[in-house]
């Protein structure tokens, strides 16, 4: 989500909240003879708010699980979670009056840290990738349907090759006698070389198949372009002005479709990348969000008995 | 479009991950539930109480029944006395655990914040309004007022007359000054007078104080242990009273009564080098009986053992010039704060100043007996403040 002029209510209301409970927090730890403690007073009040924030920050998971529940919209769900979950890092700090404790409380500080710091990254990757997104894959699809739409592509592109070489060999078995008979005869006419359309066409066939099954396919097939011959785009681009010097000129728009499914098939490869380096943080940040949850229950509920 | 039916690996692995690590995390806790609670307490426990282990309900003995099973007042007065802190004037008495925290780090509980003293003496209060101490908010930053003796108008109560410079020339601090304990392992003369082994250090050993000064003990390691007189009458006379002193004169001065009076004014000036006396036309002058101060700081303690690295002129710098005995060769608050100060030494009022009155000890009606396996014998949920504990370790 991205944090825009929308967001100047949650933003104005953070940042009063955490300047209060900063002052209230400095007059405590200087002022008070205990400074602050997470049992009583203010660091108390400090824990509870904080692991409510958290949960509200972390009810957003159940929210999008479950999207028909009419319980306050989408948007304002992931702002809460922004925001809260942002405040909820120094509220509990303030609680922890910044020391780690016990093993436990170790162990909730370090991990909040992770989901903390997993969360400023992600929302940070939300601002800069979608920029990506409009300027490298404009051929941008579903990610779950990438792997459908590749195989399709490769499909495509064995059809296209197929037609194509299928009508240059098709010329060739379609020839007169006479014409097989100059194909048969051509070599050097005076100074010049000369070929036959015949003879080429039969060769421009089998280096379609051969472009198509050592270069193209692999690299339609790889679920990542990485080892594929035509990773590079520059390579890609001299392969397809090799092939067009091969094949005749009729074929110009075959080659051009295949330019395109390549051209598709790289972009779904960058959307790709975009899409985990997107998500990857959300590996530490869910796993970790719901284990904090879990631990800091368990140290609210034996800090209540002690 | 069955890719909606069935999750991308990515999902499936983050699902994967936020069953496993909870559950990881839990497992992690129950195994250190049936070992010990530990992982559960909000910080390490102190050195002073590390003997009862894992053994929370030794200390949380609240009555909430399962859930806020706080530390009481009872559960540290059943180990510990605590004297009050001037009953009579003090507007509340804190809590132990207010002052006292513990799992707070491996700091001993004897440190105390600041704060905690702070709270009243910033702007003392007393029940009856009036107090004579001064405000104090902090030890460095002339927050602290300046010692007693070194306000101005404080003289030396010690009722003799000695000048440090002469003494210090001839023998350096420790000549007569050693620290509490140095009496022990100081050597005896043949008459079996202390004496200060030749190169001892008093920093060398133990101890807060100065041992008292006494003729016997320092003086007369230098000086005859009886005082020299008038050759002619006699060689010397002990020191003892005026009127042994004068007994002892008259004795042998028989038949030389036209001196006697010459005497006996020779006598009194021999004391009044050091003694201060008061003289009267018919009787014997009257010797102001020397009241030497081991301890200067009546409110704080300070220990020379600690200090002991440091050479003694290193704070008692005028005591090299001193001829007066009045002098007041303590050194001021200045110079503890060159060291006691943010970033060097500790400045914790707890340093110099103790908040309970052990001079009202009690001895402790129930003391633990932890030396058979008390932690054993005390079950969960037991109220194991004093004598409970005591009795489960009987």
């Amino acid at each position: 989500m991205l944090i825009d002029g929308s967001h100047r209510k949650w933003f104005a209301a953070s940042v009063v909240v955490l300047g209060l409970a900063t002052v209230v927090f400095i007059t405590y730890a200087l002022g008070t003879p205990q400074g602050v403690s997470g049992r009583r007073g203010f660091g108390l009040v400090c824990g509870i708010i904080g692991f409510i924030f958290m949960l509200i920050a972390g009810f957003l998971g159940a929210r999008k699980k479950v999207p028909v529940w009419r319980i306050g919209r989408m948007q304002t769900w992931m702002r809460a979670h922004l925001w809260l979950g942002f405040l909820s890092f120094p509220l509990i700090l303030f609680h922890a009056n910044f020391h780690t404790g016990g093993k436990l409380t170790t162990v909730l500080v370090w991990l909040f840290g992770a989901v903390f710091v997993s969360g400023i990254f992600g929302a940070a990757m939300q601002h800069i990738l979608p920029h990506f997104y409009t300027t490298q894959v404009p051929m941008e699809t579903i990610f779950e349907q990438i792997g459908h739409v590749r195989e399709q592509l490769v499909a495509e592109a064995q059809q296209v090759i197929e037609e194509a070489a299928t009508s240059l060999e098709g010329d060739y078995a379609k020839a007169s006698e006479h014409q097989r008979a100059a194909a048969a005869s051509a070599g050097t006419m005076g100074d010049f070389s000369v070929g036959t359309g015949l003879e080429a066409d039969e060769q421009a066939a089998f280096e379609l198949r051969k472009f198509f099954a050592e270069e193209l396919k692999p690299f339609l097939e790889s679920r990542s372009s990485r080892g594929a011959t035509l990773r590079e785009g520059a390579q890609a681009q001299a392969a397809f002005r090799q092939l067009r010097v091969l094949v005749p000129t009729s074929l110009e728009s075959t080659l051009e479709d295949l330019e395109n499914i390549y051209e598709e098939t790289r972009q779904l490869d960058m959307q790709s990348r975009l899409h985990k380096a997107l998500h990857l943080w959300l590996f530490v940040h869910v796993p970790l969000s719901y284990t904090l949850l879990l631990l800091a229950a368990i140290h609210a509920v034996v800090a209540l008995r002690y | 479009m069955e890719y909606f039916a069935r999750p991308h690996p990515l999902r499936r692995w983050r699902f994967v991950l936020s069953v496993a690590i909870p559950v990881i995390a839990l497992v992690w806790l129950g195994a250190h539930w049936v070992i010990s609670p530990e992982p559960f307490a909000s910080g390490p426990v102190s050195p002073s109480h590390a003997a009862f282990g894992q053994k929370c309900n030794t200390c949380h003995t609240g009555v909430g029944g399962v859930y806020f099973r706080a530390v009481t007042e009872k559960a540290c007065l059943g180990c510990h006395d605590a004297p009050p802190h001037h009953p009579n004037s003090v507007l509340f008495t804190p809590t132990c655990g207010s002052c006292h925290q513990e799992h707070r780090s491996r700091a001993r509980l004897i440190e105390v914040r600041n704060q905690a003293c702070i709270e009243c003496h910033a702007n003392l209060k007393t029940k009856s309004g009036a107090t004579e101490l001064l405000d104090v908010s902090a030890f460095v930053g002339k927050k602290h007022p300046e010692f007693y003796s070194n306000r101005g108008g404080y003289s030396d109560p010690s009722k003799i007359k000695f000048n440090h410079q002469v003494h210090v020339a001839l023998g350096g601090c420790d000549a007569c000054h050693s620290a509490a304990g140095l009496a022990d392992a100081a050597g005896k003369d043949s008459k079996g007078l202390a004496t200060l082994r030749p190169g001892t250090s008093v920093n060398a050993i133990g101890g807060a104080y100065m041992v008292p000064i006494k003729f016997a003990d320092h003086c007369a390691s230098c000086h005859a242990d009886k005082l020299e007189f008038d050759k002619a009458i006699l060689e010397s006379v002990p020191h003892t009273t005026p009127a042994a002193i004068h007994a002892e004169i008259m004795k042998h001065a028989a038949g030389k009564d036209a001196q006697v009076a010459s005497l006996e004014v020779a006598l009194w000036e021999k004391c009044s080098f050091c003694h201060v006396l008061r003289i009267s036309d018919n009787a014997l002058p009257e010797v102001a009986k020397p009241t030497l101060k081991t301890r200067w700081f009546e409110r704080a303690s300070f220990s020379h053992e600690v200090h002991s690295p440091f050479s003694c002129q290193s704070c008692h710098a005028a005591a090299a010039n001193s001829t007066k005995a009045s002098d007041i060769l303590l050194p001021d608050l200045a110079k503890c704060e060159s060291c006691h100060r943010p970033g060097g030494a500790r400045s914790g009022c707890y340093e110099c100043h103790s908040y309970h009155d052990w001079t009202t000890r009690k001895p402790v009606a129930a003391p633990v007996d932890i030396s058979e396996g008390l932690q054993e014998k005390i079950g969960p949920g037991e109220n194991q403040s004093g004598k409970a504990m005591l009795a489960a370790a009987q």
